[in-house]
């Protein structure tokens, strides 16, 4: 403890703050004085609404929209913004092992410049990969090829060679690739190494959309993360997130092929810098509590389908963990001290020397009080919610086209339109504004259009994304 | 209910945005939004380009409450107190550096003059920093009056502390004060307890 002798560097501060927590706990007017202070601090801690405490080199923080809930007679709502980050440590960095598969789309669409991008970026990635990690590459049609076997020496002269030779043709069944894959990382995996399997598609998969999703939970369940690049603008948006989310994986939309090596490259130095995985948040909502919407907005942009256990992403060193919770609570007409919202348990893989589970239980409570003058909203949370309620509306624009309502679809994507022009996001309210057009003349939305307004409001809403 | 002032939509106590039209319900804590003349040269400074006839017409956004009556006051505030996300903006494009408060992730662009003095604006007081921390929570930080300040001199930036109560620190060390040490892209330095990274344009 004595920093004369504590290998701690923060040693002395530690040893600083017990000298004068003795100093006034001896003496009772510094004590009296404390006292009052403390008092102070809880008031600001209220005012704050949020909660912290560290463990395991975490930080969490939860953060509440509201410092209080109402007596109301109708249902109310609350945000919490849940966090994880990694504190600054300065221990040896550690690159833990990869076990990732390729899923490359070899159907006739991809042929041309489509699939010689695809070879060219597999190729470097294989020249990239380290001795410890293993890669491999499946390539399918109607039916799946396991080009670059999941081994433990990689021979990259030969899988060169077997990736150049690729050829391309036959339809889009998307679930031959994944068993395949699946196949090719469950033989190697391990809570030591990075389980991910990557499918790269520009095409839909018809009839087996119910395997897929069914080997993608049978994934999760073993950890492993699937991520899904679209290229183009005929693939599957809805289905490829689905697929990917059930993962804790994202589906990201590559609108030109000549960012796929940068997507990808981006993907794998992420690879390199997990701290922890399989982070899951599990809810046990008491009843009277709906969690209505969920939004992943660190590491990366996405919405969270509403499940009891959402599955956060993973946790990059000195990086956050960011998630919007949307509650939705019956009518509550009593006063109380604490009124639950919900319980759960954080759940997450850490990557250290010994690989570790860490789990944590957590709760989420507020008091109740007489409905008065509230509290502004923290920022955090308004900030999120600015861009992620633009995404909503974009969501909406999409439910009312399948419910048939094209006139209140039109309205929608309108006030969406003027939300982005009033932001500045010039460009993007114009592909709007176009698809208003669209639906006013023929009653649908292009492809192109809806992908780009879906992940361009997803990608808006990351902060600070500096280029 | 709350009834949106923009669409009349209703929605839930507790919603913070109109789920219809994206209206922000409730005005944002004070202080905590960098107020336009507390950045130099963002993007509120310049109204963009609309092109587009369908914008409402957006009076200039004040930040004085009791202006909640028309709907279009609101709306116009939701448009540019909402401004969190740091858009490319012209004046980045040719700054040089910008700072990027880690708290927030806020983003501070810096003009490029010989000195730039970084601190907080008090009421009645003859010393005005260039740049004013004080909606960044600099007060709470510990941030001085005159604080620290960047400097260019031709290619390269440095940083140096102006005697602060609470002291400047560079990637974690403490600097002397008056003595200018060199900023590199992705340093951070703080500020009392402001911590803030140095983002530079190579």
């Amino acid at each position: 403890m004595h920093p004369d002798v504590s290998e701690d560097p923060n040693a002395i501060e530690i040893f600083l703050d017990v000298q004068k927590a003795y100093e006034i706990l001896t003496d009772k007017t510094k004590r009296t004085q404390y006292d009052h202070s403390l008092h102070q601090e809880v008031g600001e801690y209220l005012k704050q609404r949020s909660t912290e405490f560290n463990t395991n080199q975490i930080r969490f923080q939860i953060l509440y929209s509201r410092a209080q809930l109402a007596t109301l007679e109708e249902p109310q709502l609350i945000y919490v913004l849940f966090e994880a980050a990694t504190l600054a440590t300065k221990s040896r960095k550690l690159s833990p092992p990869l076990n990732v598969c390729l899923v490359l789309d070899r159907s006739t669409s991809m042929q041309g410049e489509r699939m010689d991008t695809v070879k060219d970026t597999a190729i470097e990635l294989v020249r990239q990969m380290r001795t410890e990690d293993v890669l491999s590459v499946v390539a399918f049609s109607d039916r799946a090829e396991v080009i670059v076997p999941a081994v433990r020496r990689l021979d990259r002269a030969d899988a060169e060679t077997k990736i150049r030779m690729l050829g391309t043709g036959g339809g889009t069944e998307i679930f031959r690739g994944l068993e395949a894959a699946y196949y090719e990382v469950h033989r190697n995996l391990s809570n030591k190494r990075i389980n991910q399997i990557i499918l790269i598609t520009d095409g839909r998969t018809y009839g087996d959309e119910l395997d897929c999703l069914h080997i993608a939970d049978i994934a999760a369940g073993k950890g492993v993360r699937i991520n899904g690049l679209g290229i183009g603008s005929s693939w599957n948006d809805e289905f490829l997130d689905d697929l990917a989310s059930r993962t804790g994986g994202r589906a990201l939309y590559v609108s030109r092929i000549s960012d796929l090596n940068e997507f990808l490259q981006d993907m794998f130095k992420d690879l390199g810098e997990v701290f922890g995985d399989q982070t899951t948040l599990t809810l046990d909502l008491p009843s009277g509590v709906t969690l209505t919407y969920a939004y992943r907005i660190r590491p990366d942009t996405s919405p969270l389908p509403i499940t009891s256990s959402l599955k956060l992403g993973n946790l990059l060193r000195e990086n956050r963990l960011v998630t919007l919770l949307e509650f939705t609570l019956e009518p509550i007409f009593r006063r109380a001290f604490q009124h639950e919202i919900t319980r759960g348990v954080f759940s997450m893989q850490i990557h250290s020397i010994e690989p570790t589970i860490l789990t944590l239980p957590i709760q989420l409570a507020r008091p109740v009080n007489h409905l008065n003058h509230e509290e502004l909203p923290p920022n955090e949370i308004v900030q999120a919610l600015a861009y992620v309620s633009l995404y909503r509306m974009q969501e909406k624009v999409h439910t009312e086209i399948s419910a048939g309502n094209i006139e209140a679809a039109n309205d929608q994507l309108e006030l969406l339109a003027d939300q982005l022009f009033s932001r500045g996001e010039n460009e993007l309210a114009q592909t709007a504004m176009m698809e208003v057009e669209r639906l006013r003349s023929t009653h649908a939305i292009s492809v192109e259009g809806s992908k780009q307004i879906k992940y361009g409001t997803r990608s808006l809403v990351l902060p600070s994304i500096i280029k | 209910m709350i009834e949106c002032p923009h669409c009349k939509n209703l929605e839930l106590v507790g919603a913070i945005f109109c789920r219809e039209c994206g209206t922000q319900l409730l005005p944002t804590e004070a202080g905590a939004y960098p107020s336009p003349r507390a950045v130099k040269k963002t993007a509120n400074d310049q109204p963009f380009n609309h092109n587009s006839k369908r914008v409402p017409q957006s009076p200039a956004p004040t930040t004085e409450p009791g202006r909640q009556n028309s709907p279009n006051s609101i709306r116009s505030q939701a448009a540019s107190d909402v401004q969190p996300k740091p858009t490319i903006t012209n004046s980045e494009q040719t700054n040089r550096i910008t700072l990027q408060v880690l708290q927030t992730g806020e983003l501070i662009s810096v003009a490029e003059e010989d000195e730039v003095t970084l601190g907080r604006a008090g009421t009645g007081q003859p010393i005005i920093p260039d740049i004013d921390l004080t909606p960044y929570k600099g007060l709470e930080a510990g941030v001085s009056r005159l604080h620290a300040s960047i400097r260019f001199k031709g290619e390269e930036i440095y940083i140096m502390d102006l005697g602060s109560a609470n002291g400047t620190r560079l990637n974690g060390d403490k600097l002397p004060p008056s003595t200018p040490h060199r900023l590199e892209d992705e340093s951070v330095i703080t500020l009392g307890k402001l911590k803030l990274k140095v983002l530079i344009k190579s």
